[in-house]
């Protein structure tokens, strides 16, 4: 126990720090800014980064929220979505057979974002024209789901909606989870909160810049989302050498009931 | 305090772990259960998935039928020429219930497939348990005696072998079939099944009641560990940290137990306890019948986990 409150103690030093870094980076970014006469004079149109490129899930993991700091050299709006690791899913309806619910149609879709979000300066539908949402998968409605295989007769949108909505539900797709908000003209910050169920792998954070109903520019940076500590060693070791992770727990079952057999002969 | 089990990917409170195995360890003490068949519905119930429920169940159970069983054998009670003919049966069990339960649980039916065997399970151990009670507790006698030329179809078959221990010449074929259907039993529902096997080997092979619990207590270490390694294996669902902190409570559990059996009265504990395995069934028949929230479900492709 000892070692996962140290864990957490550094977890929470670790995020007061690149906190401080980033607000550091962005102050100096600001006077920078004012003591320019004009707009920020950047190479890029667009400059975004991440207090954290990675996050650690350990044994006490409860969520943790990042911050997204960037720059831009014109007016405009900003939208910023989180994409997580794709994996192909299945989606079942249950349905009553003689009084029981079971599982009976059901329709495969091939590389479903397994975490979803957006973050926007403005409703991203008040920024962007359909078309375009759609055209750059901004808003967990715009997310193109492309079907494998489909067990039912019925039309597969049904299956489509239901598995934006559960996923909805399990709070790994979220339409808006927070707002984009500018410092000044030219510099923006925003908070992303990630979940406590979010699953690991590599997220892809996008950062568009819109000005007059158009994608000016889009900025692209990555997220590492991995366990931590001794649960992770354990998960990995029992996924890839299940027969000696089979081993390892049978024998210390034997040994836990023995340990136990001896304590209480004596008493 | 909480903590994160690697394998169910859930996190709960480590005092409600221990908590639930000392339950289930004390009324497994006190009756001289296994507690399987209470331990994963209730586990279920706390929100694991019932695959790892099931995986981790195979894993508990080595561990809390070994001090009974080491108690027996020193005892010598143990026939291991039956317990070895026992595993050969068990072993083909519980690679065929793992293989089933790998398809299962690819076609999306295994939660359904083990609530229901839990549900016919449950429901007969209840049943006879609250009938064997009320009888007892009304003055009958539901226990019928043995006979000492005693004779069944059984002892017509074929393939006959002598066990010392148990004083018995009988056919090798029952005891083999018994133990495939403990295998069965234990990769599915994750189950030492001694409540089942016990009065089987005793009304039907004919084998002494002294060397009948200690011989079965080995075969279900053995069973259940071939389980637990197909599963581990496999299905990737036993669950190591939770096994040990629910053994932990469970062993302590049944030595008090086992202490507090011999103070009070059998037959109405008995009763109760079949209250309590009713009412998990019908809390899992609830399940199963009530519409419910979200009739769509998700899980990925390929290893349903």
């Amino acid at each position: 126990m000892m070692c996962y409150q140290y864990s957490i103690n550094n977890f929470k030093i670790g995020l007061q720090v690149k906190v401080l870094f980033c607000t550091l980076t962005l102050f100096f970014i600001a006077c920078v800014s004012l003591c320019s006469d004009d707009a920020l004079a950047l190479d890029e149109p667009l400059l975004v980064d991440l207090s954290s490129h990675r996050i650690e899930i350990d044994s006490v993991f409860s969520g943790t929220s990042l911050l997204l700091f960037g720059a831009t050299d014109r007016e405009g709006e900003i939208i910023v979505t989180l994409r997580g690791p794709e994996k192909d899913v299945v989606v079942r309806r249950k349905k009553p057979e003689m009084g029981i619910w079971i599982n009976r149609e059901s329709v495969a879709f091939k590389a479903v974002p397994q975490f979803y979000s957006v973050i926007s300066s403005k409703k991203p539908e008040k920024i962007l024209n359909r078309d375009k949402l759609i055209n750059y998968q901004i808003g967990a409605k715009n997310i193109y789901m492309a079907p494998i295989w489909q067990k039912t007769t019925e039309n597969i949108d049904i299956f489509i909606q239901a598995l934006r909505r559960v996923l909805i539900q399990q709070e790994l797709f979220s339409e808006s989870l927070g707002k984009v908000s500018f410092i000044d003209d030219n510099l923006f910050r925003a908070t992303i909160d990630i979940p406590a169920n979010v699953r690991t792998g590599e997220y892809i954070v996008e950062v568009h810049l819109i000005s007059g109903g158009k994608v000016v520019s889009t900025k692209t940076t990555s997220l590492n989302v991995e366990k931590s500590g001794l649960s992770a060693e354990i998960w990995t070791f029992a996924n890839n050498q299940g027969a000696y992770y089979a081993l390892i727990a049978i024998f210390s079952s034997l040994v836990a009931g023995w340990l136990g057999s001896l304590i209480f002969r004596k008493t | 305090m909480d903590i994160y089990l690697p394998i169910a990917e859930f996190s709960t409170n480590i005092f409600v772990l221990l908590g639930l195995g000392l339950g289930v360890g004390f009324l497994s003490g006190m009756f001289g259960v296994g507690g399987g068949f209470l331990m994963t519905p209730l586990l279920i119930f706390i929100g694991i998935p019932p695959v790892v429920a099931v995986g981790t169940g195979t894993n508990l159970i080595v561990a809390s039928s070994v001090s009974g069983m080491i108690a027996h054998w020193r005892r010598g009670n143990v026939d291991f020429r039956m317990g070895s003919l026992l595993f050969m049966g068990g072993l083909g069990g519980a690679w065929l219930g793992v293989l089933l339960f790998r398809e299962l649980r690819e076609a999306g039916q295994i939660e359904l497939v083990i609530t229901l065997s839990y549900v016919i399970f449950l429901l007969v151990v209840g049943l006879i348990m609250g009938v064997e009670s009320t009888r007892t507790l009304l003055g009958k006698s539901s226990k019928t005696k043995r006979k000492a030329n005693y004779h069944t179809w059984i002892h017509g078959l074929p393939l006959k072998v002598r066990f010392r221990r148990s004083k018995l010449y009988v056919s090798a074929i029952p005891p083999v079939v018994i133990g495939f259907g403990m295998g069965l039993l234990a990769s599915f529902m994750g189950v030492g099944g001694g409540f089942i096997m016990v009065p089987v080997m005793i009304y039907l092979i004919g084998m002494p009641t002294s060397v009948v619990i200690g011989t079965s207590l080995l075969s279900i270490i053995v069973i259940s560990a071939m389980s637990c390694f197909a599963h581990a294996v496999s299905n990737h669902n036993v669950d190591l940290i939770l096994a040990l902190l629910l053994a932990v409570g469970a062993v302590i559990g049944a030595q008090y137990g086992s202490k507090l059996s011999l103070w009070l009265k059998a037959e109405q504990l008995r009763g109760l306890l079949a209250l309590m395995v009713l009412t998990v069934a019908g809390r899992l028949v609830y399940a199963l019948v009530s519409e419910p929230s979200e009739i769509y479900s998700i899980t990925l492709l390929g290893n349903g986990n």
